[in-house]
């Protein structure tokens, strides 16, 4: 499982549902989350997580996107088996892998030294306290 | 190798049943013995110990016949439990409470060694001169498990003997059942309803449904490889449901766990409280990390 630190800049609520806003330098992050414990404040240091299987790639992207999480990141390496890919991606959050079919690779010729977006969906996402922190 | 076809009628809940079974054990394995409450699990059990007599059929044990009898008529062989040999461990132990644990063993057999190596495997040598009413859960059914034993039997015969342990002291006598296995070469049938111990024990698990065995495959085959997509999926009861921003909550009772799931508007069309439902996804997406201290455990409940 991928995961980022980053440092929680708001969090909002309607009932038991949490929009968490995040800063991991110059990126920001949204989580939607249903529970949130109590040790979850502003300005608290976490760790986002999320599966590569989660993560979707975009290059050139223009247009608009519903999608919350939107980080810039260069293709590092790939590993390509018959049916999926897993393609490490290096960020300014840091390292973390994206999962997808090996013919979407082949189709948007995806190697590395690419600069591309990685997408991920606010609801994709997880949260989980640095410990000592 | 086992061949049991026997025949016993059996009074069930709703009236008699047939107890059928066309069945042949291996010698060495570990086999599960599953399904609901008289089904007749119990009886095939006891009449391959030789504890209740079929009504006909044939018992076969390397090709020594144990029993065999005409529909209405007297079995024209039947051996006793003694001559069979067959180690048997019941739910609720049996163990004579005057005795030490030593005693317990001996008055199986008096085999002295065996006696010894035998506590060995089950980690019970420094106990082995208290008596049973000293004893915890888990001790007594090692106990009686290390007597049934005694007699170096090449079946051994368990109706549920864990299903009354906590996880904790299951899971060791797991380990030591398939020690006992793999060291003594003693073939083991078990009468179990949970799904991880037939994983993890168990070879081949036979279903009984009213006195037929209508499921015969390997663990792996019946609980891992099914034909759906559906990986994850556990039956559970919704609980609750909720509206919550622009989606629905609905807390789901899955065992012992509550866990809550956001179902949209479409799938809460047609869910009610009281509705039991299948909770699902795909093998990608579950998360999976160690159980840590700040875990809760709902086993413990």
């Amino acid at each position: 499982m991928n995961r980022i630190r980053a440092t929680v800049t708001a969090i909002d609520c309607n009932g038991n549902l949490h929009r968490v806003s995040l800063a991991a330098g110059n990126e920001l992050i949204t989580v939607i989350t249903l529970e949130l414990a109590d040790d979850y404040t502003v300005g608290a240091v976490v760790y986002v997580h999320f599966k590569p299987a989660h993560v979707a790639l975009a290059k050139n992207i223009t247009g608009e996107v519903s999608i919350a999480n939107r980080l810039k990141a260069t293709v590092s390496a790939l590993q390509k088996g018959e049916l999926l890919t897993d393609i490490l991606l290096d960020s300014e959050v840091g390292k973390f892998y994206a999962l997808t079919t090996t013919e979407a690779v082949d189709r948007m010729h995806i190697v590395p030294g690419d600069s591309v977006t990685a997408l991920m969906k606010a609801s994709d996402l997880y949260l989980s306290r640095v410990e000592g922190l | 190798m086992v061949v049991s076809i026997l025949k016993k009628r059996l009074a069930g809940a709703d009236g008699s049943f047939l107890l059928e079974t066309d069945v042949k054990i291996a010698r060495g394995g570990i086999t599960a013995v599953a399904g609901p409450s008289g089904s007749g699990k119990t009886t095939f059990l006891r009449m391959l110990s030789g504890l209740t007599s079929p009504d006909e059929g044939l018992l076969e044990v390397d090709g020594e016949v144990w029993f065999r009898g005409e529909a209405g008529k007297k079995p024209q062989l039947n051996l006793t439990p003694q001559q069979r040999g067959v180690g048997v461990v019941f739910q609720g132990y049996a163990l004579f409470p005057h005795m030490s644990v030593m005693g317990n063993l001996l008055y199986a057999s008096r085999n002295r060694e065996m006696a010894e190596k035998l506590l060995d495997l089950i980690g019970l040598q420094q106990l082995k001169h208290v008596k049973p009413p000293n004893l915890s859960g888990g001790q007594k059914q090692r106990v009686a498990l290390a007597r049934a034993l005694m007699q170096q039997p090449g079946f051994l015969l368990l109706d549920e003997p864990l299903s009354a342990l906590d996880e904790q002291m299951r899971a060791l006598l797991q380990d030591e059942l398939m020690k006992l296995n793999r060291e003594l070469g003693v073939t083991i049938l078990i009468v179990t309803h949970d799904s991880s111990e037939m994983y993890k024990l168990c070879d081949r698990v036979l279903v009984f449904e009213k006195g037929q065995i209508v499921v015969d495959t390997s663990p792996r085959k019946l609980f891992v490889e099914r034909a759906t997509t559906q990986k994850f999926a556990f039956k559970g009861e919704i609980l609750e449901i909720r509206a919550v921003d622009a989606v629905y909550v609905a807390v789901i009772a899955i065992g012992n766990n509550l866990v809550e799931v956001v179902i949209d508007s479409d799938e809460k069309e047609n869910m009610l409280a009281g509705d039991i439902v299948v909770v699902g996804t795909k093998a990608f997406n579950p998360t999976v990390r160690k159980f840590g201290a700040k875990d809760f455990d709902f086993s413990k409940l």
